[in-house]
């Protein structure tokens, strides 16, 4: 084994190392460029290899940041995270919760139904997790708790529910596949659309033939209020409508060409502010914590990509391109073997990843790989770059599987934060799995059928 | 024996773009070729650097070489910059060489980076023929037309197109397909059709104009830190000075050879290749002579460039208005 | 992390808690960009569609408006502890590890990364300065320097968030006998509560926004 490539191995390692002994992703990524800029430089003197890595060319990595900074397509970013906080905040999100609950509360399995129904519309207006967990898990546990619902199947639903959100567009990890591989963010949203809505429909429809074969751990509720029937539905309307409408605004506003994605993210934003005045919601208090924890969180999101472009830098010029490049297109899998090879890895990184690092630190160096392999995936003429877009959903599939393995699984964490008490993480974890088979089922049929993601932007986007 | 130099080049554009992203693999090839001992890696656009940061990073000497063109660095380097990349209603591809090499060009083009105190060697070193003039939505007979279209355009064409009531924006690359899909502008000009069909613009805007009046031709460059420059051979130095003369000669062959199947091509996609009338190359050539007045008022640098390059054309019009038979005109 | 901040209310180290004050003031502050943000992109929405204008000016301010949101956001992290962690062994570490580990990161991970990238900067913005530095639209805003010195300014900002935890870190590494046992020790949690904070943890929040 040649010097640079032990040196991409070790910079992987010391990555890896650190990583795990706890502290931010995003110093970690940072720090370990800086340190193997020196090891690169010292190799150079004494190893006789040729990185060039010095002190001088570190100064590369102010570029790199500010090309972070100046990235029109990442503006959508933060706009979509203070649509989904103001939702949640002002209690929008709530109020159809508890509306649709109502409405659905009274069938077999209903309750675990309507969650993951609450959980696709979450997802399409806002696709923040933490929030969609938090919200489901708060607005339904105890409800299907007490209905004496089992815990498994519980816990199940509102993880795998509350996950829908960064598959289902918009989303902002879609937004940053977009960026990472040159890909039209319009053709991800459009083609995430049947995979997320499939998704969904796997998880209902495993709920449902589910309590046909364990009723008792799916009960109906003892006492079900009786309720007007109509005007209990028209309660419903007036709570689901405003989210739907924001939903067309902003979706719409994308694809039937009235604005960009950015542009659609601030009339998202706006849209959010606005119902929650609807709603009398909104105060100054209000405001401030949305302000203040969208600043939080683009804060956190964007230092491991400040951190992880200034450790891509690093690893280039120590040789890591090629070096992956090399590995991958040595393996003897054949071309669709790879693609399963690629996701098996992912899969795995996501037990112990999340999404942020894994999208920004792998899929630049996957990209290429998969761009010059003949996967023949039909973009109907009008789709660009069909098998990469096919490719990208593949990868945003296994990806919002990982938020729910274990042991790093942040779906889980959130829902362990908003449990009741007597609930373990053991219990989380066990109620998960069978959610996370049905993520496998789903990323089967995206696999064997590309038309499931490649037909729709096709259509939306065809003369 | 020579030292070995290893250029890590960073360039503008992806080298999948044919003629405007090859020519630094063909650099790269042709001095593997000839086993000299100057190595060229090339980085795809991004992958070391933004590509708007190429040019300091040379100069600082942070990554050693990149390919570029001063016409994408006018933030630093100034309107006149843009002249050395490409002129609106400017010389044609002889002409404008003739310049470079026998001229004051070449001269004046290092000087301009001298005096920003930016430590590199420029090379030329590629080009495109005439750009398409831009790709619309309706045909657009008369300049009325233009008023209120929102258009990608880059450069010191842009500002004409403001004259005459397009509003111009300067998405990237990458950006301009989702913009036209999503109607958020209703024409753009990238480059020449070959490289166009790789943008997709044709699945959505069925009127290609021509000809490129704002680019009748383009040059490219390749920018080498001064140090790393220095501390080369006279053999080494040569060996890129004329390895990059070659790279220009084979990307403008290869830019002739490759528009006409794929403007075929778009004929057969129901896309119409269209010229300017008259009226309309004069509206855009009167635009166009105010905004050199404008610039030249306000830019001494641009005033200096663009005054030797008008004296030069001024002599070679006696030789290139008598030389050459007269061009088969499109019907 | 849940240690430190509930520690810096018994300890009261007063250095750190000006440091902190003074990074989280300027985020506060900085925070509200977003809300300008949400302003610009619909000016120029409507300057498009309404009055047919694309406006290069605007477009370039929305992407100004977001670097200052979010080069901002990095020092106000590590204040808050929001930034994520990978803390399934960490969480189990005993805290006088946990405070090791904290003053190793910041001594050869953190500190090094960002003094290294503002030292950089500080002649990037220079040369900015110095050679007039447009947009590279004729179209575009003038004077670069200004959004490129987000890059100096916030990582300022960091390095000052850093010394303020390494600090913190090192005086609770030494007290660690008598500190109070935080109630979550996990970043990953933290982070939870200050996304979450009105719904999920009503009492941990109250305590969050005591210091
Ligand atoms: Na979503
Ligand atoms: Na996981």
């Amino acid at each position: 084994m040649e010097v640079s490539e032990i040196l991409v191995i070790a910079m992987f390692g010391t990555f890896m190392l650190l990583l795990f002994i706890g502290y931010p992703v995003a110093w970690v990524l940072g720090g370990v460029a800086i340190l193997f800029t020196a090891v690169g430089y010292f190799s150079d003197i004494y190893l006789d290899t040729i990185t060039g890595l010095d002190y001088n060319v570190l100064g590369l990595a102010v570029g790199r940041i500010y090309g972070v900074m100046d990235n029109w397509v990442l503006v959508a970013l933060p706009m979509f995270i203070f649509m989904g906080l103001m939702l949640d905040k002002s209690g929008v999100a709530e109020r159809m919760m508890h509306s649709m609950q109502r409405l659905f509360g009274n069938v077999r399995g209903g309750l675990a139904i309507t969650v993951t129904l609450i959980g696709v519309i979450l997802a399409a207006s806002t696709g923040i997790i933490g929030a969609s967990v938090v919200l489901l898990g708060l607005m339904s546990l105890p409800v299907m708790l007490n209905q004496n619902y089992s815990k498994s199947i519980a816990l199940g639903t509102v993880a795998s529910a509350g996950c829908l959100g960064i598959l289902i567009p918009p989303s902002i990890m879609l937004v940053i596949m977009g960026d990472q591989m040159a890909l039209s963010v319009g053709d991800l949203f459009m083609g995430a659309v049947f995979p997320g809505l499939l998704l969904g429909v796997l998880y209902i429809g495993y709920i449902f033939i589910y309590g046909l074969i364990k009723p008792n751990n799916v009960p109906l509720a003892e006492n079900q209020e009786p309720v007007n029937e109509w005007s209990l539905v028209g309660r419903v309307f007036l709570d689901i409508i405003p989210p739907a409408i924001l939903i067309l605004a902003v979706l719409g506003s994308i694809f039937a060409g009235i604005a960009t994605v950015t542009e659609a993210s601030g009339i998202g934003a706006i849209g959010a502010t606005i119902m929650a005045m609807m709603y009398r919601r909104l105060d100054f208090a209000v405001l401030k914590e949305v302000v203040i924890n969208t600043f939080n969180t683009a804060g956190y999101i964007f230092a491991i990509f400040v951190g992880a472009t200034v450790f891509a830098l690093v690893l280039r010029e120590l040789g890591g391109d090629e070096l992956i490049e090399d590995v991958l297109t040595g393996l003897p899998f054949g071309d669709m073997g790879l693609i399963l090879f690629i996701l098996l890895i992912v899969f795995l990184l996501g037990f112990f990843l999340d999404w942020i690092e894994i999208t920004l630190i792998m899929l630049p160096l996957l990209a290429p790989v998969v761009s010059g392999l003949d996967l023949g995936v039909d973009g109907y003429g009008v789709v660009d770059k069909p098998e990469l877009v096919w490719f990208a959903l593949l990868v945003a599939v296994t990806l919002q599987t990982s938020f729910l393995t274990p042991p790093v699984g942040f779906a889980l964490f959130y829902l362990k934060g908003v449990c009741p008490p007597g609930v373990t993480l053991l219990d989380i974890y066990k109620g998960v799995i069978p959610f996370v088979i049905l993520q496998m089922i789903g990323l089967a049929l995206v696999f064997m059928f590309p038309a499931l993601v490649t037909w729709l932007p096709s259509v939306a986007y065809g003369n | 024996k020579d030292k070995k130099v290893l250029l890590k080049l960073p360039v503008y554009f992806g080298t999948h773009l044919p003629g405007l992203g090859t020519t630094p693999k063909w650099l790269a090839d042709n001095l593997k070729a000839q086993d000299s001992t100057v190595k060229v890696k090339v980085y795809e656009p991004g992958k070391l650097i933004p590509p708007k940061e190429i040019l300091q990073a040379v100069s600082k000497g942070q990554v050693n070489a990149g390919y570029t063109t001063p016409g994408y660095n006018t933030g630093v380097l100034g309107n006149g910059a843009a002249i050395f990349s490409a002129v609106p209603f400017g010389p044609d591809f002889g002409e404008f060489l003739a310049w470079v090499y026998y001229g004051d060009g070449r001269k004046m083009w290092q000087e301009m980076y001298e005096k920003k105190n930016l430590n590199v060697h420029a090379i030329p070193c590629g080009t495109v023929a005439p750009e398409t003039s831009g790709w619309f939505s309706k045909p657009i007979d008369k300049p009325e037309d233009l008023e209120g279209l929102r258009m990608r355009f880059f450069g010191l064409g842009a500002l004409v197109m403001e004259k005459l009531g397009v509003s111009t924006s300067l998405l990237s690359s990458k950006e301009i397909f989702p913009a036209l899909e999503k109607g958020a502008i209703d024409a753009t000009e990238f480059s020449m059709p070959a490289i166009d069909k790789n943008l997709g613009f044709h699945k959505i805007l069925k009127y290609n104009y021509f000809p490129g009046w704002h680019q009748p031709t383009t040059l490219f460059e390749l920018i080498i830190n001064g140090d790393t420059w220095k501390d080369m051979s006279k053999g080494q130095q040569n060996q890129i000075e004329t390895t990059c003369k070659a790279a220009i000669l084979d990307a403008f062959a290869m830019g002739e050879s490759m528009q006409f199947p794929v403007m075929q091509e778009n004929v057969k996609n129901g896309v119409e290749n269209r010229v300017w009338s008259d009226e309309m190359l004069g509206a855009f050539k009167s635009k166009w002579d105010e905004v050199v007045v404008e610039e030249s008022a306000k830019d001494p640098e641009f005033k200096a460039i663009w005054d030797n390059l008008a004296t030069f054309r001024e002599g070679y019009a006696i030789w290139g208005a008598t030389g050459y038979l007269p061009r088969a005109k499109a019907e | 992390m849940g240690a430190g901040t509930a520690a810096v209310s018994t300890y009261r180290i007063p250095v750190v808690e000006k440091l902190n004050s003074f990074v989280e003031r300027i985020g506060n502050l900085a925070a509200w960009v977003n809300v300008i943000l949400i302003a610009v992109i619909l000016a120029s929405v409507f300057m498009r569609y309404g009055m047919n204008q694309a406006m290069v000016t605007l477009e370039e301010l929305t992407w100004y408006l977001y670097a200052v949101g979010i080069m901002f956001g990095l020092s106000y992290g590590v204040v808050k502890n929001s930034h994520i962690r990978v803390d399934i062994l960490h969480s189990k570490f005993p805290r006088k590890l946990q405070y090791a580990i904290e003053i190793f990161g910041l001594l050869f991970l953190l500190l090094p990364f960002a003094i290294v990238i503002f030292h950089h900067s500080l002649e990037w913005v220079w040369d900015s300065y110095a050679m007039n530095e447009a947009s590279s639209s004729p179209q575009g805003l003038s004077h670069r320097w200004i959004i490129k010195s987000v890059i100096p300014v916030s990582f300022f900002l960091l390095i000052v968030a850093g010394i303020a935890r390494l600090i913190q870190s090192f005086v609770l590494f030494r007290h660690d006998h008598d500190a109070p046992q935080p109630a979550e020790p996990s970043g990953r949690i933290s982070l939870l509560r200050h996304m979450f904070s009105v719904q999920a943890h009503q009492n941990e929040t109250s305590t969050e926004e005591k210091h």
